[in-house]
């Protein structure tokens, strides 16, 4: 054992840094190692937190000894032991602790410093510095290690050093403030903060005399002033680096309310004072602003040169660098360079060819609105002060209105019109000539106001499209049950074994729909080692519980699993698969739980779900029958053929069973009713149907779609029975009895179901004698309204304001007090009565959306609904609405019937939702259902007026997105139009902010009408005509 | 593993002079010739404005990063050959690599000598970049032609760099799915402008498709026939200060959509070559696209012959290779993936050649930089670890290999693709590649 380290460790333990230094100066080469490792372990030892006799962590480093150890570490350490995290943290160096640092420990680590020269300081520092800044030195603390040669000139730290010093030294003036004030009121102050204050009056004469400080704002001026490295070596920096320059101040607090003083006060004051040069401030910041740097950066740039107000012969003499401007790739660096040149064009001296180089590039940026007009007008001044320039400026606007913005093209083409139109010819036949092509080329790109203006020029151009077809959305649906789309079943052991991967991934319906059904089809081909081979999913599905376990403990584990509270889909078919592993011979499904935790509720559709899974799961026991599950699909996307259904069930009749009612009840909402050639022949195989009950709901459920027979009169429900069902009902789907009711219970139920698959819509009166409840006699359409909602935050801290009142505009769903349903197998009912207080249903929606959906294909309405009230009564969502939203709007892809209400105000929702990339995905949503004739573009128009009237989201973000959509084809041009001349009537008179971006979009798909403007946008169009800032527009459409 | 480290002698630098400015890029090549590290070219640059647009978007894709990573680097590859620089990149994720080739027509020098060497890319040099302007000559020189290696504590700026294996395993993948792309979009100047208009703001989740709607680049989230699959797509922002410079632009994309390319073509022989990996979350690095064609082990010296071939040529095609050295198709693949596996191929898609890297032959490299590989043939030295189970109809071969804890089920061989049991595979399902399972059980029994 080294003497050294353990005189070391003595030093450490009892004595101070006075006594260390002179035992590390006198360290032996040979005694580093061993001190070096005594230093980790003590470090190691005393950072570690220690738990208290009273409970509490006490961390037994004292502050003598963290400095001691700084010291050995600079002293002893390699790279390696430098960069590991303690010594990183905190270290004596960095500003806020070198504060609280008394002097003549401070000179110990230089002392310290200079003796061991530690190589790796470089490396130390900017890893800090990359890693958390705030541990770095202070600008003068960096600027004296590199002057000792102790550390290399880095100039990134010093930058950020230099940005930072703003906010320390105002830090440390009102520190300095607190502390003289508690010293002249007799305050008694603690250790840490005599060392600090004698440091701020070692700093500060007056503080030490007991005289008052400069006001703050004085005192950094003058302390800046004084530091000429700071203001010669490091503020330039700050132009070639990014720091946080732009959002470092201070506060002065000498006065009220606190005054912020940032760097944008400051450099200024400097360069009036001199003490900055103000031209070179000019140029470095226009030579930053050439760079990437972060967006608020290079507006902190362009501010400072504007606070600097410079001339026109400043701004002359730094065309150059200004020009460069233009070929940033920000729209805001791009068009605060045009400002600051649009009055220099006419100058002596400007070089208009260098510019033009640039312009080129940015005639057709999408992102350059506002900055382009006002280039056109400098170009009109230009042209008017000299004429021949026309031959040179007329095909950049004729290029300009290739640019997407019609507000752009409008102003291209008004000046393009101008010249070309000028009484005395600007351009010669054959650059005219060569401008006419252009413009022909463009032909659709132009905007209805450009290519009013340009009409003269564009005879021979082809003629805008016009909507010969008109939209209209499809008349009936039919899925189409045929080779093409069936669904192959699982062929053999080994495509089982890996769809087992897939089926346990979250909302995976279709893969799940084809495992299932594959367990049960092949339940005699498992091979004998099968749980061996299943024994990897199991691990994927629960690697907390069985990495690195036994076989042996492994099947104790599953013998007691517990599978949680909030069960999904997933956590059923994750208890199949450890059903699977015993061979089935104990029931996994029936462990799992429906039950809220906290305030998330369960889905009601997936109390169905689970009790369909119990029955599979029934039949792959021992001993019993492997029939299939009638409720899986047959043909995609999750539709059953009706001759497969009926040869199900006569299947189980001949094995002598009967069919699950929540499999039934799920078949029947999957089934292709509508099919014709294939419902046809299930008709005639009906009759081989023994159960008459089945038989005739079957057959009134395949009738031909033209012609829907009426109900049967269903038998009221006895009351005394209906409770006892109900309570049976209830017990099964929670799991406390798993005996499911018989077929014959469940039967009336069962019409219900039928009659809201075949026609969702429809009044049956018949269904009212089994229950008064929606979804029965009259379907469940609760609509929708903006609800202005108030709210009130208490904030007592705030006397002026102790009560903080806002409001917001939510999408309501009205619902009925809550009740439960009559029977659980009313899968359209389900939704309708939930609890709505308190209860939140986002995480199974979350979760199995489109399992849930695939389960209603023939009626989403009532599951729209629910969505919609639970996820999206505001636009501004979490991640977690957004998820739900994408889901449900790729769901909205496939083909299907017309849209139905609640999914087209989803599909508004869509359009209008905070998170562009939701949009984006609405917009495809619309042009695909467009394409199919889903889409009903009256009630998507309705929808969307009514929500941006109720301010559910502002204009711009469906205005923004309209011209991107038209010109796709002349059926979409019509359903946007259809739609917009719904919307437009619902906006108020008072109009809404870019109202006009709407009607510059209708006044694009106008003219392929084909048929007059509806009286009702007629009417709202004249209440705008009145405002301003829609008056040209509505002039427009209206004449 | 440890990363490789490069020296540098001093930093790079733009230096002003009455003699005009410099663009001095500090090399390290680990394939140094003897005597030092050469100077590779030196001359000046055609249109020095748009070259440093080129770079200082390089420095862009080095320093971006799309997913939470420690610090970035800066310093790109360049290789000097074939009348070319080529400068490339990756982005600190890894899932973007970018490539800047200044051809004959943007140089106006003197090629010293063909090399591929790493050039300091530092804040201050980045920072002189951006300041260049269009009528501002710049000489190029990279490499130094005087450069001695020694640290002399305290007086000579040194600076050592990590640079990353998985650049190199990067470059092994993305040459792979550059030469397997092709060409889907062509875009004019106007176009490639609007390009980035249609793209939702922010940092985008999903996959995205660009496709032209009428005259209009638009990326959609949503397949359709004739789409490009662009995974990530927000990271094409890197490019927006070039988009408007460049004269068109050709889109590239691998059959099966796991990469796509951006071809900028700027004029007077300047190119930026921009490859995106599937997804934000996946690197290049990671991609397992070489590992079949890895499988079956040439001899060395086949691969060395070709490396000296291949040296001294810089460029070829590899189908006109085949055909003039009478070779079947898939020989030339394999020794074209093993050379890339050392970093030594990296492919052109506008002339449609591979072109040569002079990094250092190292053989071990290959097992060293595809750790699945190599955990694969370690399966195969233990006596059980891999056990035939049976061979089924076509060849299908059902083999047991031994896992962590469990023992995986693998098909291989066969008119189906191979499969695994384990969480690799189900989470992946064979788009980065086989596992590792499925690897051993094909060097034991054959992958077809």
């Amino acid at each position: 054992m080294s003497a050294a380290a353990e005189t070391f460790e003595q030093l450490i333990r009892h004595n101070t840094a006075a006594e260390l230094v002179p035992f590390l100066l006198a360290l032996d080469k040979k005694d580093v190692l061993p001190v070096r490792t005594r230093a980790r372990s003590l470090s190691s030892e005393l950072d570690k937190h220690e738990q208290q006799p009273n409970g509490q962590l006490r961390r037994p480093m004292q502050p003598r000894q963290s400095l001691m150890l700084f010291l050995a570490g600079l002293a002893t350490y390699s790279q390696k032991e430098a960069l590991s995290g303690w010594f990183s943290n905190g270290h004596h160096l960095s500003h806020n602790v070198g504060q609280l640092t008394e002097q003549a420990d401070q000179l110990h680590i230089w002392t310290i410093l200079r003796h061991a020269r530690p190589s790796w300081l470089t490396t130390w520092f900017l890893r800090n510095h990359r890693n958390n800044p705030w541990t770095n030195p202070d600008f003068d603390t960096l600027q004296a290690l590199m002057a000792e040669g102790l550390l290399e000139d880095v100039p990134e730290l010093l930058a950020y050093a230099t940005a930072q010093s703003l906010y320390l030294l105002g830090s440390d003036v009102d520190k300095a403030r607190t502390l003289a004030e508690q010293r002249t009121k007799g305050r008694k102050t603690d250790h840490l903060h005599t060392i600090e204050w004698n440091n701020l009056s070692a700093r500060w004469s007056a503080l030490a005399a007991g005289e008052p400080l400069p006001p703050t704002w004085d005192l950094l001026l003058a302390e800046l002033r004084g530091n000429d490295a700071l203001l010669h070596r490091g503020l330039p920096l700050l132009f070639a680096h990014d720091t946080a320059v732009d959002s470092t101040s201070t506060y002065d607090r000498t006065i009220k309310p606190f005054r912020s003083i940032a760097w944008l006060d400051v450099l200024p004051e400097l360069a009036r004072s001199g003490h900055l040069d103000r031209a070179e401030l000019l140029t470095n910041c226009l030579l930053a602003l050439r760079r990437d740097f972060r967006r608020p950066l290079l507006t902190w740039f362009k501010e400072l040169f504007l606070s600097l107000q410079p001339t026109p012969d400043e701004r002359l003499a730094r065309q150059a660098d200004l020009t460069e401007l233009l070929a940033h790739p920000l729209a805001q660096v791009v068009n605060f360079a045009l400002d600051q040149l649009k009055d220099l064009w006419l100058l002596p001296g400007f070089e208009v060819a260098t510019l033009l180089l640039y312009i080129d590039n940015l005639l057709t940026r999408p992102d350059l609105k506002t900055g382009l007009k006002s280039l056109f007008a400098s170009f009109d001044r230009l042209l008017k002060a000299s004429p021949a320039l026309a031959p040179t400026l007329a095909p950049r606007y004729a290029t300009a209105l290739a640019h997407p913005d019609a507000g752009v093209q409008e102003r291209a083409a008004k000046s393009l019109t101008a010249l070309l139109g000028a009484k005395k010819p600007l351009l010669d036949a054959a650059a005219t000539a060569d401008i006419v092509v252009t413009l022909q080329e463009l032909g659709e790109l132009l905007s209805t106001p450009a290519r009013a203006l340009l009409v003269p020029w564009l005879a021979a151009a082809p003629a805008p499209s016009v909507a010969q077809e008109a939209y209209a959305p499809r008349a009936g649906f039919v899925p189409d049950i045929s080779e093409a789309t069936a669904i192959a079943p699982v062929a053999d052991w080994h495509e089982l074994l890996f769809l087992t991967g897939q089926a346990l991934k979250p909302d995976q319906p279709a893969e799940q729909e084809r495992w299932l059904d594959g367990l049960l089809r092949l339940r005699g081909q498992y091979p004998a080692d099968y749980v061996a081979q299943l024994r990897p999913y199991l691990l994927q599905a629960f690697p907390w519980l069985l990495k690195g376990k036994t076989e042996a403990e492994t099947a104790n584990i599953l013998r007691k699993m517990d599978y949680g509270r909030r069960a999904g889909q997933r956590d059923f078919l994750q208890a199949m698969l450890v059903g699977w592993h015993g061979g089935f011979a104990q029931p996994q499904v029936v462990r799992t739980r429906l039950d809220a935790q906290h305030q998330l509720y369960p889905d009601p559709l997936l109390g169905l779900a689970r009790q369909r899974l119990l029955a599979a799961e029934a039949r792959l026991a021992p001993g019993a029958g492997p029939l299939p599950l009638l409720s899986t699909p047959t043909h995609q996307p999750f539709w059953v053929a009706p001759t497969a259904l009926v040869a199900k069930l006569l299947a189980y009749e001949t094995a002598g069973q009967e069919p699950d009612p929540a499999d039934l009840t799920l078949a029947l909402s999957r089934l292709a009713w509508n099919a014709p050639a294939d419902a046809a022949t299930a008709r005639q195989q009906l009759a081989s149907l023994q159960n008459p009950g089945l038989r005739e709901l079957l057959a009134w459920l395949l009738a031909p779609s033209d012609a829907t027979p009426p109900l049967p009169p269903l038998k009221p429900t006895d009351e005394s029975l209906l409770k006892k069902a109900t309570s049976r009902f209830t017990q099964w789907v929670s799991g406390e009895t798993p005996a499911p009711p018989t077929l014959a219970e469940a039967l009336p139920w069962l019409w219900a179901v039928a009659a809201r698959t075949r026609a969702p819509q429809v009044s049956w009166p018949e269904l009212a004698t089994l229950a008064d409840y929606p979804g029965l006699a009259e379907p469940w359409q609760p609509g929708w309204y903006m609800d202005v909602k108030t709210h009130t935050i208490n904030q007592s801290y705030n006397k002026e304001q102790p009560e903080y009142i806002y409001q917001t505009h939510e999408l309501t769903v009205p619902t009925a007090e809550p009740a439960a349903p009559p029977s659980p197998l009313l899968l359209y009912s389900l939704h309708a009565r939930l609890p709505q207080k308190d209860h939140s249903y986002i995480w199974p929606l979350l979760e199995d959306p489109n399992f849930l959906l695939s389960l209603v294909p023939n009626n989403p309405a009532p599951l729209h609904w629910h969505l919609l009230r639970s996820a999206f009564s505001t636009s501004e969502g979490y991640s977690e609405e957004q998820a739900l939203l994408t889901k449900q709007l790729h769901a909205s892809l496939a083909d299907g019937p017309v849209y139905e209400e609640p999914a087209t105000v989803l599909l508004a929702v869509g359009l209008l939702y905070s998170k562009p990339a939701a949009r984006a995905l609405a917009w495809e949503v619309l042009l695909a259902a467009a394409d199919t004739g889903r889409l009903v573009p009256v009630a998507l128009g309705t929808a969307l007026g009514r929500l941006l009237a109720g301010t559910y989201a502002p204009v711009l973000r469906l205005a923004d997105a309209l011209p991107a959509a038209r010109g796709i084809s002349p059926t979409t041009d019509d359903a946007l139009r259809q739609l917009l001349e719904a919307l437009l009537p619902e906006l108020p008179a008072e109009p809404l902010r870019n109202t006009a971006k709407l009607l510059a979009a209708y006044a694009d798909l106008r003219p392929g009408a084909g048929k007059p403007m509806p009286a009702v946008v007629q009417e709202r169009l004249q209440t705008w005509q009145s405002v301003g800032s829609l008056k040209k527009a509505v002039t427009t459409l209206l004449a | 593993m440890a990363d490789f480290a490069y020296a540098y002698a001093r930093p790079s630098a733009l230096t002003h002079s009455a003699k005009g400015n410099v663009l001095a890029l500090a090399a390290y090549a680990e394939d140094a010739p003897a005597g030092g590290t050469a100077c590779f070219f030196s001359g000046g640059l055609a249109n020095s404005w748009l070259a440093a647009r080129g770079l200082t978007t390089l420095a862009k894709v080095v320093a971006s990063r799309f997913v939470p990573q420690s610090a970035a680097l800066r310093d790109p590859i360049v290789t000097a050959g074939a009348g070319l620089l080529r400068f490339e990149a990756f982005s600190s994720c890894n899932g973007v690599y970018a490539r800047l080739d200044l051809g004959p027509d943007a140089l106006e020098g003197e090629f010293l000598a063909s090399g591929t060497t790493n050039v300091d890319f530092n804040e201050p040099m980045v920072n002189a970049l951006a300041r260049v302007s269009r009528t501002e000559p710049v000489l190029l020189r990279v490499g130094e032609q005087e450069v001695v290696l020694e640290r002399a504590a305290g007086t000579v700026t040194e600076r050592k760099v990590s640079l990353p294996e998985r650049w190199i395993k990067g470059l092994t993948a993305v040459q792979g799915y550059l030469a397997e792309m092709e060409e889907r979009l062509t875009l004019t100047k106007t176009q490639a402008t609007q390009l980035l208009q249609g793209l939702p703001a922010g940092a985008l989740r999903g996959d995205y498709f660009l496709l032209l709607r009428g005259p209009r680049p638009s990326f959609v989230p949503v397949a359709s026939a004739g789409a490009v699959r662009v995974g990530g797509a927000h990271r094409l922002r890197l490019l927006d200060g070039l988009l408007p410079l460049c004269e068109s632009l050709r889109v590239y994309a691998t059959p099966d959509g796991q990469a796509s390319a951006f071809v900028l073509a700027m004029g007077g022989g300047h190119e930026f070559v921009l490859a995106l990996s599937a997804e934000v979350n996946r690197g290049f690095s990671g991609e397992g696209n070489q590992l079949d064609t890895l499988l079956d082990e040439l001899p060395a010296e086949w691969i060395t012959g070709a490396n000296n071939l291949f040296r001294g040529n810089e460029t070829f095609n590899p189908t006109l290779f085949a055909l003039e050295n009478d070779l079947a198709p898939d020989v030339v693949d394999r020794l074209c993936a093993s050379l890339s596996a050392m970093g030594l191929l990296g492919f052109d898609l506008a002339s449609n050649q591979y072109f040569y890297r002079r990094l250092p032959f190292k053989l071990e490299r290959i097992l060293k930089l595809n750790p699945r590989l190599k955990n694969a043939r370690a399966l195969l030295e233990a006596t059980d670890d891999v056990q035939l189970v049976g061979v089924g109809a076509g060849g299908r071969t059902e083999v047991r290999v031994r896992g962590t804890d469990v023992w995986h089920t693998v098909l291989v061989g066969g008119a189906e693709p191979p499969r695994c049991t384990c969480q690799w595979f189900t989470g992946n399902q064979g788009q980065r590649g086989p596992c590792k399972h499925i690897l051993a059980a094909q060097l034991r029994f054959g992958a077809a």
